[in-house]
């Protein structure tokens, strides 16, 4: 018995090494190159690891000199006050998008999950439709609206965009995971006298809070991601996001070490982002009716 | 309608009804909870009586009718502005706080100063005997572990009215026996008017001051448990309360002294002539059901003459000192307890005798109760 639960457990760690090395190589391929100088990617073999270690490709991404093989002066990269707007552009529309979502997301999937009214299925079908419907359709309508409006090459143009993408999609998260809560524990929360409205923040968000943490992370992700509307409705203005800045980069102005190094930093936010919700994520599947 | 005059801390439903939709859940519910009392609300599945626990705690408001709480109608009172506390069949803790959180949650939402927040959970926590886990997160808790909890968070408030809706429904049947004897501990210190609600028949004979019987949103009866089962309204009532069912004979008593037919009139047997007299006294019809209870079937090996009944030991269980005999009587089947001592075999033929002054007799119609 006990040997065969050992082969178990050796075969989900193989397992788990395998989706481990799937996710993380890629993930190192670009870490080797940021370190590496333009030099030694060019040579016959790439290495496995940066022989000749260096930070110059970031260091020069922060309009800096630095020093190459053979004290060779390596200039700034022209390209990096760019990638520094584009992230702090990111930083903004998604640090905005996110809690916005939640905000304008939560109080309806509450309502959609717990009480049964008219049209309610209606509305729900609706939510999943605008989840079926493929962007692309809309760009170029939207392209026309956004520019008449004014909307266009703004952040605030870009978060309404987002708000649309991420706000259905939080909803349809959140109806399941309100719905599947027990409701004897709104009741009881009514009968230690709380109002409708602190049931709702005193007891059904705080024990929501891993599939909060959950979709937080979720829009985070989806807008700093998103490529396709940055690019449609930003291109040329001080408000492009990442992405598209990261894109023209690499195929106008920068060897793939200097993109490795600047996408680096384009990871970093959200790896920040993962392991602050991380906490709560967690504790997603302990969350038992109790 | 009027303030009722009674006790001033009695709560009393007025005429209360409760539809959902076209379905009537509770259905003109007249029902006086004696202040202090532990009153059991007994019913099968779908009677009403969760209904009538939802709206006495204010989370469903009656379709009509009134709810006195003493001197104070909260008809329409939503449950955090009633003084009512609740025990849940899911426990309803809840899972972000520790237990200590979960027991002071409903002192800290109406505001109780965090001094008098820990001395109540203190006291509560010393008459649960749950001081030990007073930081355990609620998922470190077994389930008779988390119903104490929860009785304590219900308890700590000081309640005007105390519910527990089926508490005990998903424990164990050891920890169930053993929380039923606290349940009556604990009403007897606190001295709380307690509503339990149980589809149960047994654990609400076994902690009710009184019972209220509930059947397809109607209240059947409302009485002490030894006058529920001793006398029952109804036929209905009859059956459902008591350990073994009784037995249902349909009966034509004819003559005084004479033959009774029983069941579809396929067995006769000599009625007992006291019987025969008060139940005469009690009705003109002749024609009445027996209910008649497992332990006043008297079974032995030889017939007492034309008041015996022969019958066939059709199965038996032993129940520990007495055993529940299923005998067979033509086509009709009949339950008797006996003590152990008397052991007859299956398929043994035997004669059975009913102990008369305890026979019941029910209306063949309407199934109430002959007051004989």
């Amino acid at each position: 018995m006990s040997s065969r639960l050992t082969a178990k457990r050796v075969i989900i760690y193989i397992c788990a090494l395998l989706v481990a090395l799937w996710t993380l190589v890629p993930f190192y391929w670009l870490l080797n190159l940021s370190f590496m100088f333009n030099v030694e990617m060019n040579s016959a073999i790439t290495h496995f690891y940066p022989h000749d270690f260096t930070w110059s490709n970031y260091v020069r991404l922060f309009n800096r000199h630095a020093t190459g093989p053979g004290g060779v002066d390596l200039l700034p990269i022209p390209h990096g006050q760019f990638i520094r707007t584009g992230l702090k552009n990111s930083l903004i529309v998604a640090g905005v998008t996110t809690p916005l979502t939640l905000l304008i997301a939560m109080p309806c999937a509450y309502v959609l999950g717990r009480y049964v009214f008219p049209f309610r299925n209606s509305i729900v079908m609706a939510i999943l439709l605008s989840r079926a419907y493929p962007a692309i359709a809309a760009i170029i309508p939207l392209y026309k609206m956004w520019s008449s409006l004014g909307l266009r090459g703004t952040h605030h143009g870009l978060v309404i965009v987002y708000l649309s993408i991420t706000v259905p999609l939080v909803v349809w998260i959140m109806m399941g995971f309100f719905n599947a809560l027990p409701r004897s524990l709104e009741s009881a929360a009514r009968v230690d006298g709380c109002t409708r409205f602190q049931t709702l923040y005193r007891v059904v968000l705080p024990t929501s809070l891993p599939g909060i943490a959950a979709c937080a992370v979720i829009a985070f992700l989806l807008v700093w991601n998103d490529f396709l509307f940055a690019f449609l409705l930003a291109t040329g203005s001080s408000a492009l996001t990442f992405p598209p800045t990261l894109s023209n980069m690499f195929f106008q102005y920068s060897y793939p070490t200097e993109a490795s190094a600047a996408t680096v930093l384009g990871v970093l936010p959200v790896a920040i982002v993962a392991f602050v919700f991380q906490r709560w994520i967690r504790k997603l599947n302990i969350v038992d009716p109790l | 309608m009027q303030q009722p005059e009674t006790g001033s801390n009695n709560i009393r439903l007025n005429h209360v009804a409760k539809h959902f939709g076209s379905e009537v859940a509770v259905k003109d519910l007249e029902l006086e909870i004696e202040d202090k009392e532990l009153l059991v609300l007994l019913g099968p599945s779908g009677c009403g009586k969760t209904t009538t626990m939802n709206m006495l705690a204010g989370l469903e408001e009656p379709t009509s009718g009134e709810i006195w709480f003493g001197s104070r109608q909260v008809t329409n009172v939503p449950a955090e502005q009633r003084d009512v506390a609740m025990v849940f069949q899911t426990f309803a803790l809840y899972p972000h706080l520790n237990v200590r959180g979960n027991i002071g949650f409903g002192l800290k939402t109406r505001g109780t100063s965090k001094d008098v927040i820990a001395q109540r959970v203190s006291e509560i926590s010393h008459l649960l005997h749950i001081e030990e886990l007073l930081d355990r997160k609620i998922t470190e808790l077994s389930g008779g572990q988390r119903q104490r909890v929860s009785i304590a968070k219900a308890l700590v408030r000081k309640p005007f009215l105390f519910l527990l809706d089926e508490p005990f429904s998903s424990i164990d049947a050891i920890l169930r026996r053993e929380l039923r004897t606290e349940i009556v501990r604990i009403h007897r210190e606190v001295k709380t008017t307690m509503v339990f609600v149980t589809h149960d028949q047994e654990e609400a004979m076994s902690i009710a001051d009184r019972v209220a019987v509930m059947r397809g949103g109607e209240l059947m009866q409302v009485g002490p448990p030894l006058s529920l089962y001793d006398e029952p309204a109804n036929l209905w009532v009859a059956k459902f309360i008591g350990a073994q069912p009784t037995n249902v004979v349909p009966a034509n008593l004819g003559e005084r002294g004479g033959m009774a037919g029983l069941f579809d009139g396929s067995c006769a047997m000599q009625v007992d002539e006291g019987f025969f007299d008060r139940v005469a006294a009690a009705t003109d019809s002749r024609t009445v059901t027996l209910g008649v209870r497992p332990e006043f079937v008297e079974v032995s090996a030889a017939s007492r003459g034309a008041s015996s009944l022969a019958a066939r030991v059709y199965t038996l269980q032993v129940l520990g000192n007495q055993i529940l005999y299923d005998l067979e009587i033509g086509t009709n089947h009949l339950l008797a307890i006996t003590s152990s001592r008397e052991h007859f075999r299956v398929d043994q033929s035997v004669f059975v005798d009913f102990d008369w002054p305890n026979v019941m007799a029910f209306d063949a119609v309407s199934e109430a109760r002959l007051k004989i």
